[in-house]
């Protein structure tokens, strides 16, 4: 029977390639990266990354601009990614966002940290880049969402840099990364592996906005009542504005 | 440990899912000593390791919650390794790709063909728990098809028994796992209730999706029916709820659904009844005891040929270890044997049983029946776009369908066909052709650029409210629908044993499959219906999705109105046939009460004692022959 603790486990897949990287590794299997461990008889447990150390909780201020970047590339806003931030009351005549007054705010679920050191983890370079674009382009015309997604690049690879080839991908992980609790790294994203995926956690999984954008909720973790689906749904902007 | 074996038992169950839960249960509340053998994993104390197996996976699947893991180390797990093995939809691929279906090194079932049967099981105390939770009565005629529409048809046999038979005991089955209804909804093809009869829970409020179906059903007019030859002077076709084991309130300490649109594989909150419930119920009267991952071997024939002991073998990791502890070997003794290990486990078991050579065909098969006539629905799914927002992805995955055109004139040249209306917009439906499920392939498509789901043909990658606006405009609009096809019983359907063996070295189900003549006309005329339907809610033809990839193994070819169609299906999951009931020993296995005409202390109870499939899912019908299968037990077997 199953004794572990009620928290969220990790399906990670393992070959020795991965213990340089203490990362995923490609997968052809049609269907996305799963794991299972070889030996049943084990319990299956978190597997830590090879760097064993727990990463630090982020900076309050690079989570501000990860909130900021992922509002602006998922189109849902930023206090239903993460429940507790909030903007300053606007004034008449409105004044420029002041970034330092910002706070990510608290949530019990959190999903944003655990999203902020898996991707920080896995691209921290590439990464920072992104935040740095949201945090520029706060107050930029003609409104932040249009100023932060008009930073990605667009145009074929064969036109870019590899630091551009960069951003462009880990932008997309990013938006899938919340849409689905899955990540779908850049590297594959470029390729004919581009489905390929493992799910995040558990938790990652029962806060995917996809359905949600759809005015639904994620398959097998509804918190609506009775009946609901008798009826339409709340308008679109009740679920993600 | 062997002391199992130091018992007479009264009764010895072997496997613990819909039809063996649900006898033990009845015999433990009559006091009678009952071991349920079950070969893969017990009853968890509660779900969540189940949940967590489920949201972690990628590919959810109905297995995707339950062990043996599906994923090895390499790939699927290798089912020559696996103790107590099942099959997994993700062995039904393309022959020389992922999980091939011809592969036995993929594939736990050695697949001949022509066909992939392409449905699956669980291996867990409480047996297929990933079921929908539909519960249909079958219509009348559906026991009589020889007498009715046999005449070109000469595979069809009658049952045994006629549906007044069994108006009670659908009754207890309804009350025992707690179906919500509404009986003026089932009166349709001749199904009558007790003339006070009100099904334990208000019937499950119909969806948005089935709302709009129903416009268009309602706006079908005679003649475009025509095609269907159905005896119209029946009622009007219309969409009707479905009857479910799916608490509207709460009922048996069991909350009411709340809408998480995950029945298959798993219900978060339990509100639709699983058979774990009715082995918790029969260990809780104390006198039911139940041994996990403990695999009947062999079924032992004493003499007057009365079954005199079960043979097993017990593991403790499901994946055979060269290292790791030998399994041990027993044997438990009882009064009277039930089989309800499932219609491919069930023959298997029955086949494997040699008794060293006096049972060279198997035990029980003196008509040679055992294994043959293997039956499952075809399922034939449809999707596409409506012009306007059904918001699919909410309530039960499905809560209507279409019942009204399961029996007619025409049943006697093409089987007959239910249709679901999907709740769950093309979820699993595209997973065909796309290489994935939705929501995550329509959303890839629209983030990376791509065109799997064939939404998005100019190959734009959005961001932003831009992104929110199209995959909740294309969202909003899925549909999709399924076809339950009537499958004829055919001698040369069926289950016998390989030479290729699972982790514990017993021979693997082997498989041969195939859709008559019969089956494919009740496809044609689906499809026909399905192109009705579409027209019917503004489903224009480049809105049509309905796609069948090029290497599915499960593809075939009709001409239908004078052009050629590509067809295809998916196993529903309705194993039914493998050891059938009738009167005729020479040409069935057990008698209407589920007992062997062979082996008057061996009972096999299951959807393999179906002598024909129809078109009704057939949990009901299982629980309603098990529960009188019991009472013939208590009553007139054991005293």
């Amino acid at each position: 029977m199953d004794d572990l603790p009620h928290q969220e486990r990790r399906a990670i897949v393992r070959t020795a390639k991965d213990d340089d990287q203490g990362g995923i590794t490609r997968r052809t299997v049609l269907t996305g990266a799963a794991a299972a461990t070889a030996v049943a008889t084990l319990p299956v447990v978190d597997r830590p990354p090879a760097s064993a150390a727990p990463s630090p909780d982020p900076n309050p201020k690079d989570m501000v601009a990860f909130i900021l970047l992922s509002s602006a590339l998922t189109g849902i806003a930023e206090t239903r990614l993460a429940p507790g931030f909030s903007f300053p009351k606007l004034s008449e005549p409105p004044t420029p966002i002041d970034f330092e007054k910002l706070n990510p705010g608290s949530d019990p679920v959190d999903v944003k940290s655990e999203y902020f050191k898996w991707v920080n983890k896995r691209h921290p370079a590439t990464f920072e880049k992104l935040r740095r674009i949201a945090k520029d382009n706060l107050n930029a015309p003609p409104n932040r969402e249009l100023a932060i997604i008009g930073k990605i690049p667009t145009v074929d690879d064969t036109e870019l840099t590899q630091s551009e080839i960069d951003l462009k991908y880990l932008a997309r992980s990013i938006v899938l990364m919340w849409y689905l609790g899955a990540w779908y790294d850049p590297d594959n994203l470029q390729t004919p592996n581009a489905s390929n995926f493992e799910v995040i956690s558990p938790k990652a999984y029962t806060q995917g906005w996809a359905l949600k954008v759809a005015q639904a909720h994620p398959m097998g973790f509804s918190e609506m009542q009775f009946g609901y689906w008798t009826r339409p749904p709340n308008p679109r902007g009740d679920f993600i504005g | 440990m062997a002391a199992e074996s130091d018992v007479e038992w009264d009764v010895v169950i072997v496997g613990s899912g819909f039809a063996g839960a649900l006898i033990a249960n009845e015999l433990g509340k009559a006091h009678k000593k009952v071991l349920v053998l079950e070969a893969g994993a017990g009853v968890p104390p509660n779900i969540n390791a189940y949940m967590r197996r489920f949201y972690s996976a990628a590919a959810k699947v109905p297995e995707s919650p339950y062990t043996p893991e599906i994923f090895g180390p390499k790939g699927l797990s290798d089912p020559n390794k696996v103790n107590a093995g099942r099959p997994t939809v993700l062995s039904t691929g393309a022959k020389g790709g992922f999980g091939d279906w011809t592969d036995p090194n993929q594939s736990y079932l050695i697949q001949k063909g022509p066909f992939p049967f392409s449905s699956t099981y669980d291996r867990v105390a409480g047996g297929t728990s990933h079921w929908l939770g539909t519960s249909l009565r079958f219509v009348p005629n559906d026991f009589k098809m020889k007498k009715l529409y046999g005449a070109a048809t000469p595979q069809f046999v009658d049952w045994p028994i006629e549906y007044k038979d069994l108006i009670s005991w659908y009754g207890k089955a309804e009350e025992e796992i707690g179906v919500s209804g509404d009986v003026k909804d089932q009166k349709y093809l001749g199904i009558e209730f007790p003339s006070d009869y009100a099904y334990k829970m208000r019937q499950i409020p119909n969806s948005t999706t089935d709302q709009a179906v129903s416009k268009a059903v309602d706006a079908m007019t005679e003649d475009e029916l025509k095609f269907l030859q159905r005896d119209s002077s029946i009622d009007k076709i219309r969409v009707r709820g479905l009857p479910a084991a799916r608490n509207s309130e709460p009922y048996h300490n069991r909350r009411a659904c709340a809408g998480n649109t995950n029945c298959i594989p798993i219900c978060p909150i339990q509100a639709k009844y699983d058979p774990t419930i009715a082995l918790n119920d029969a260990m809780a009267t104390g006198f039911v005891k139940m041994r996990e991952r403990t695999v009947a071997s062999e079924i032992v024939v004493g003499e007057n040929g009365r079954i005199s002991q079960i043979n097993f073998i017990r593991y403790k990791d499901d994946i055979t270890l060269d290292a790791g502890p030998k399994p041990e070997r027993g044997f438990v003794k009882a009064k009277i044997y039930v089989i309800a290990a499932n219609a491919i486990e069930t023959p298997r078991l029955l086949l494997m049983s040699k008794n060293g050579g006096r049972t060279n065909n198997g035990v029980a098969n003196s008509s040679d029946m055992v294994g043959r006539n293997l039956m499952d629905h075809p399922y034939y799914v449809a999707w596409g776009l409506a012009p306007e927002p059904l918001y699919p992805y909410r309530g039960p995955l499905i809560t209507s369908g279409i019942g009204d055109l399961c029996d007619g004139p025409f049943r006697s040249e093409r089987g007959a066909f239910r249709m679901d209306i999907g709740n769950e917009g093309w979820n699993f439906v595209i997973a065909s052709v796309a290489g994935g499920t939705d929501p995550n392939i329509t959303t890839l498509d629209f983030v990376n650029g791509m065109n799997r789901s064939k939404l998005n043909p100019g190959s734009q990658a959005l961001f932003g409210t831009e992104l929110v606006k199209r995959l909740n405009e294309k969202f909003t609009r899925q549909f999709r629908c399924g076809f339950l096809i009537e499958q004829t019983p055919d001698r040369d359907n069926r289950v016998t044993l390989s030479e290729i063996r699972d982790g514990l070295g017993l021979q693997r189900p082997q498989i041969s499959y195939d859709l008559s003549e019969y089956t494919r006309k009740g496809f044609v005329a689906a499809y026909r219906f399905k192109n009705l339907l579409f027209r019917r809610m503004g489903i224009t033809e480049e809105n049509d999705f309905t796609t069948v990839g090029p290497d599915d193994p499960t593809r075939f070819e009709e001409e239908i109105d004078g052009k050629k169609v590509v067809l295809n299906y998916t196993g529903a999951g309705h194993i039914m046939g493998t050891y059938r009931m009738g009167n005729d020993r020479a040409n069935s296995v057990v008698d209407k009460f589920q007992c062997s005409h062979d082996h008057k202390n061996l009972y096999l109870v299951g959807s393999g004692t179906f002598p024909t499939g129809a078109t009704a899912n057939p949990t009901l019908t299982i629980a309603a022959l098990s529960l009188r299968t019991a009472d013939h037990i208590i009553n007139k077997a054991l005293k």
